[in-house]
């Protein structure tokens, strides 16, 4: 099957054209991957800043009450998996989960997980645990007010705590899986309908008269006679006409032979 | 005579059919290239995690990497033209080049991407632009040199025949 001529002609061209396409519509696929996870991160950033700033006052105040209050209705949004804040020793000092308080903070040594100083670095690589939330760990700096507040902290510290939020990151994923299953359909749309259409066109308009052809030029050097004249449509007509003459020109040069062989036996008889 | 004339006649056959073993292994030999491809991607979906890490010395010698966008450029401008050429050099029925030296460069792109630490997610775009440059370059190979066995084939046949006939 491999050998036939069609097959010859349409498969490399079929394999070139399904390789690019699919090659494209995964670096384009990648490409909106890598920003939509970026737009959610910045987006995760922005409401830890927001919740960093809604407990600043509370902060100040030492008022811990206010601060779990902040936390648990901040931990109560469908989306928000993960509210806590941890002391410089890693350790958890408050969280929507209250059986967290206390424990210590599982830090992981890959990239970016250490430098716990940046402000808003997005922390998702350094929680395996945590691998579909979205992590935002953002710093919580000594200021000039913590040191005229009603307590105090050191002050050569540099970061007081940190804030660590984690949203779901389900809606990012469901809406990656359509766009994969809408990106996937249209490739399969246009893989079919330019292989299909190139494969048709190859097959009806230079396979079939080549086929023709063949079967004909079979024909004329298998038998003596010759069949009928194709019509004369486009070069393929016009060819099996020319070789149609041609065999007709060979049957009347071997029947003049033929004459001239029996005159001779007639006359040498 | 005659036993000189069957001599050269079994040299001839002898020669005949080593160059027709010669053309099949030729003509498959695009599959071993391939095979190496699917090996060196293996690796590669690991991201390469069964080799040393680079030291921090060696990673300064090597400077940063290039941004991933333009990597993934310079793989869209090889993959189209290398696409467009196995084409062409399938088309005109010429004799078919090596695939080592795409081999060679695809691995060099996911080496790229590996330490612009993006391979994971460029990892099937190389993948399929590999398997489609090298899927191509496969069969040329394959077409080609089945061509001429099949040919050599006739002419051992028609060689046959004629001992026969002798």
């Amino acid at each position: 099957m491999l050998r036939n001529f069609g097959i010859r002609t349409i498969l490399p061209v079929g394999l070139a054209i399904t390789g690019f396409v699919v090659m494209g519509c995964t670096m384009l696929y990648s490409a909106i991957h890598r920003d939509m996870t970026e737009e959610a991160r910045r987006h995760t950033a922005e409401l830890a800043d927001t919740v960093s700033r809604s407990l600043r006052y509370a902060m100040l105040k030492d008022d811990r009450a206010s601060l779990h209050n902040i936390i648990d209705n901040v931990g109560k949004q469908e989306l928000v998996k993960k509210v806590r804040i941890y002391n410089p020793e890693q350790e958890i000092v408050f969280s929507a989960a209250r059986e967290e308080i206390g424990r210590q903070r599982q830090l992981e040594a890959s990239s970016g997980a250490t430098d716990s100083n940046r402000a808003g670095f997005s922390g998702s690589d350094a929680f395996p645990q945590d691998a579909s939330l979205l992590n935002v760990v953002t710093p919580i700096p000594n200021e000039p007010e913590c040191l005229s507040s009603c307590h105090f902290h050191d002050p050569d510290a540099r970061n007081l705590g940190f804030l660590d939020v984690g949203l779901s990151r389900e809606p990012l994923n469901q809406s990656l899986d359509i766009l994969r299953n809408r990106m996937t359909t249209f490739s399969v749309l246009i893989l079919v309908l330019t292989v299909g259409g190139v494969a048709i066109l190859l097959a009806k308009k230079v396979l079939a008269p080549l086929t023709v052809l063949d079967e004909l030029t079979e024909r004329l050097a298998s038998e003596d006679s010759v069949p009928d004249f194709t019509a004369r449509v486009h070069e393929s007509g016009n060819l099996g006409y020319s070789i149609q003459r041609l065999a007709m020109q060979r049957d009347e040069a071997r029947a003049e032979l033929e004459r001239l062989r029996n005159q001779r036996t007639d006359s040498d008889g | 005579m005659m036993k000189g004339h069957s001599t050269a006649t079994k040299d001839q056959r002898r020669l005949l059919k080593a160059q027709i073993r010669k053309l099949e292994i030729r003509a498959s030999s695009g599959l071993w290239v391939l095979a190496l491809f699917t090996l060196i991607s293996i690796g590669a979906s690991r991201e390469f995690s069964f080799l040393p890490e680079l030291s921090p010395a060696a990673r300064d010698v090597l400077g940063p990497s290039p941004p991933a966008d333009l990597i993934s450029v310079a793989l869209v401008a090889y993959s189209l033209s290398a696409i467009v050429l196995a084409l062409y050099w399938l088309m005109s029925e010429s004799r078919p080049g090596g695939s080592l030296a795409h081999l060679g460069f695809l691995t060099a792109f996911y080496v790229f991407y590996y330490f612009s630490e993006t391979l994971k997610e460029n990892f099937w775009a190389v993948f399929v632009a590999g398997m489609t440059i090298l899927g191509l370059k496969s069969y040329h190979l394959w077409n080609y040199y089945s061509e001429q066995q099949r040919i050599e084939e006739q002419n051992l046949a028609a060689l046959e025949k004629e001992v026969e006939e002798g």
